[in-house]
């Protein structure tokens, strides 16, 4: 299933239609938001922590090339073998060769929206390589043809009686909505697997520049398996992905699984800085990394907007954000979703192409606060948005309504006129106006029939009023 | 130019714009926890520390302060589970207890063969030895390049493990500042039984990995 974000108006109608969703989704984010909170309540530092996170990534984009190097020197020293890819076309290309040269015929895959970014899977499955996702929720959606609808919890949109169908349909097993069954049924499958691969493939959630070595963490075991099992491992990793070192590596471990899962620590922590086979006699001979660019050099570019890399793909924000909650992960047509998503939709895909994407927010700011990495996503949205006015992609209605009120607010005049008539109005037709488009999905109010100027005086002397009553009364505010 | 030396070029142009919010990065960064500022060790917290972690997430914790009463440790489990067979990490401690148990235990060390995946692919239970153990989170740590085979310690179902006083670490800032980046490089970390929630957010133990996950402390070296 391609998504496409120039469609996402068409996945927003689909998606308010489904009420399943709408539950599965708010249940899933409100687990994950009280799980989180209660450990970040445990740690007393944690904007401290936030703070430290933010400037430790702020000097690697900075210095991104530096680190680059650096990186790349190291993993040399440890026989990793290091490929740069431009784009997307390129990556594949890269990994082809790999899969060629080393006849690889089966892969078994950890989750990985680095190599969703790529497509990499469906690239892999034409080249008549079996590619198996293997993280549970990744295996699902794979089996259903269908992309992650949540960062860190790619099934979050279907129901424990849609997994047992989509296993009786294409697993051909007995139909069970007991979720151990279903855990069984998928780890008796996958365990075969993990063992005649030839080839693993991750993502990597952070990358030591001082050292040359990856992070990937998880709860399944499965990149485990497939970093532990086949004779090659390759990783693909977005160049942001760097922290300087070691050192730096527990501050962000504490921040990235209370943000994701509400766990203090995943249950795995794997650290990959080169092949074992030489000492262990098990394990890869060839460990490859594909660093990837596809756009982050450019947006590494804009002063501000460069701070979306710091990005640790938690998916916090999602969990907190009104408009995922309503809508759930494809709606918004690409697999960097929800608020984060939504200020690299644009970025990475081109401001025609995503300029719905910036929209997609209330701009209530609870993206920001909860951000492990402090990044201002409202901030960085609203950026977007001008530049998708500005490149002259916003829709045109929508422009004529503010091009008009931004007259009327030049002459105050006019403005009390069109601000106090239609109250005035509303006391005979006493029905909301008719706003196409608007009215169908939502309930409009009247307007208050003091007009607003008035409205707003009245208020300001009554919040008056108040305060000078709890004065009277010996209470402060 | 290749895609290197673009990607590299790329970033260097985009690097002449500073950041508006820069942070002074030294000031915070050093403003960090430090080991030396630290209290020093209080072992038995630690301990503490470690059970009420462990058991969180589900691992169970048992003191043994004889080899003799881990021996009982682990051939209880073997019983209640009805194993007939346990793979062991190879290391001298697993190794040491495994020869302990009663005959009625069939006894695999890592064969060094390339047969060694298969070979242990079905057995269900592993006695290991881990390098260290991190209180604040109940986390284990193994440097796998020490090890003599990794799979014990994610291919059973049930995982038994040993840890000494000795290895006991307050947290994952001790462990990174305390070993070589050479080590660090190659090294897993365990923290509790795996497990998934990616049906309908319901908690499952043993997902592709341990869903039983025993922890011997060894207080006495």
């Amino acid at each position: 299933m391609n998504l496409r974000a120039s469609s996402t108006r068409q996945y927003i109608r689909t998606a308010l239609k489904n009420d399943n969703l709408r539950q599965a989704v708010n249940k899933a984010t409100q687990t994950a938001l009280q799980k989180r909170l209660a450990i970040v309540e445990q740690t007393p530092n944690w904007e401290d922590l936030r703070l430290r996170a933010h400037s430790i990534k702020q000097n690697v984009i900075e210095h991104l090339d530096e680190y680059l190097e650096r990186f790349e020197k190291k993993c040399g020293e440890n026989g990793i073998h290091v490929h740069w890819a431009t784009d997307a076309e390129e990556a594949r290309t890269i990994i082809k060769k790999i899969v060629r040269q080393n006849n690889v015929a089966s892969i078994v895959k950890s989750k990985s929206l680095t190599t969703e970014e790529i497509h990499l899977n469906p690239f892999l499955t034409n080249l008549g390589v079996e590619t198996l996702e293997t993280d549970l929720g990744e295996y699902i959606v794979q089996l259903l043809d269908q992309t992650p609808s949540h960062l860190t919890a790619p099934a979050l949109h279907l129901t424990r009686q849609d997994v047992g169908r989509i296993f009786q349909q294409k697993l051909g097993v007995d139909y069970t909505e007991n979720p151990h069954e279903l855990l069984q049924i998928a780890r008796k499958k996958l365990r075969q697997k993990f063992l005649q691969a030839d080839m693993g493939i991750s993502g990597v959630n952070f990358a030591i520049a001082s050292s040359g070595a990856f992070v990937v963490i998880e709860n399944e075991a499965n990149a485990r398996l497939s970093m532990g099992l086949p004779r090659i491992h390759l990783a693909v990793m977005g160049i942001e992905k760097l922290i300087p070192t070691f050192q730096d590596l527990p501050l962000f471990l504490k921040l990235l699984p209370p943000s994701a899962t509400g766990q203090k620590q995943t249950v795995y922590v794997n650290i990959i800085g080169g092949a074992q086979y030489d000492v262990l006699g098990e394990g890869p001979e060839q460990v490859h990394i594909v660093l990837l660019d596809n756009g982050r050099s450019k947006i590494a570019a804009d002063v501000e907007l460069r701070e979306t890399l710091f990005c640790i793909r938690c998916g916090a924000c999602l969990n907190v954000c009104p408009i995922y909650q309503q809508v759930g992960g494809h709606a918004y047509g690409w697999i960097y979703m929800g608020p984060i998503g939504a200020t690299l939709i644009p970025q990475f895909l081109g401001l025609h192409e995503g300029r719905f994407a910036p929209f997609l927010s209330s701009l209530c700011g609870a993206c920001h606060e909860i951000c492990p990495m402090r990044i201002r996503i409202p901030h960085h949205l609203l950026k977007l948005r001008n530049q998708v006015v500005e490149a002259g992609f916003s829709k045109k209605g929508e422009k004529s309504v503010f091009k008009l009120w931004a007259f009327l607010a030049q002459h105050p005049v006019l403005y009390r006129l069109t601000t106090w008539l239609p109250g005035k109005i509303q006391i005979i037709y006493r029905r909301p106006f008719p706003a196409p488009g608007y009215w169908r999905k939502r309930a409009l109010g009247l307007f208050d029939s003091r007009g607003f100027r008035r409205r707003f005086l009245d208020e300001q002397k009554q919040r008056k009023r108040r305060a000078n009553i709890d004065q009277q009364h010996g209470m402060t505010t | 130019m290749n895609s290197r030396d673009k990607i590299l070029s790329e970033i260097r142009s985009a690097r002449q714009n500073p950041s508006l919010s820069a942070t002074a990065f030294e000031s915070i960064n050093t403003a960090g926890e430090k080991a030396a500022d630290k209290p020093p060790k209080n072992l038995p917290a630690m301990v503490q520390q470690f059970q009420k972690e462990l058991q969180i997430v589900a691992g169970e914790f048992y003191l043994a302060d004889t080899e003799a009463k881990a021996v009982d440790i682990i051939a209880n489990c073997l019983k209640q589970e009805g194993f007939s067979r346990l793979m062991t990490s190879g290391t001298p401690g697993a190794e040491r207890l495994a020869k302990r148990l009663n005959a009625a235990f069939t006894i695999l060390s890592p064969p060094a063969d390339q047969e060694r995946k298969s070979y242990f692919a079905d057995i269900p239970v592993a006695l290991v030895d881990v390098d260290w153990a991190i209180a604040e989170t109940g986390a284990l740590v193994i440097h796998t390049r020490g090890a003599k085979s990794t799979f014990p310690y994610f291919l059973p179902q049930c995982l038994i493990a040993l840890v000494r006083s000795s290895q006991l670490l307050a947290d994952n800032q001790e462990l990174f500042d305390t070993i070589e980046d050479k080590d660090a490089q190659n090294t897993m970390m365990i923290t509790g039984p795996s497990r998934t929630a990616d049906i309908e957010k319901i908690l499952i133990l043993g997902a592709h990995g341990p869903r039983r996950l025993l922890v011997i402390f060894m207080e006495n070296e």
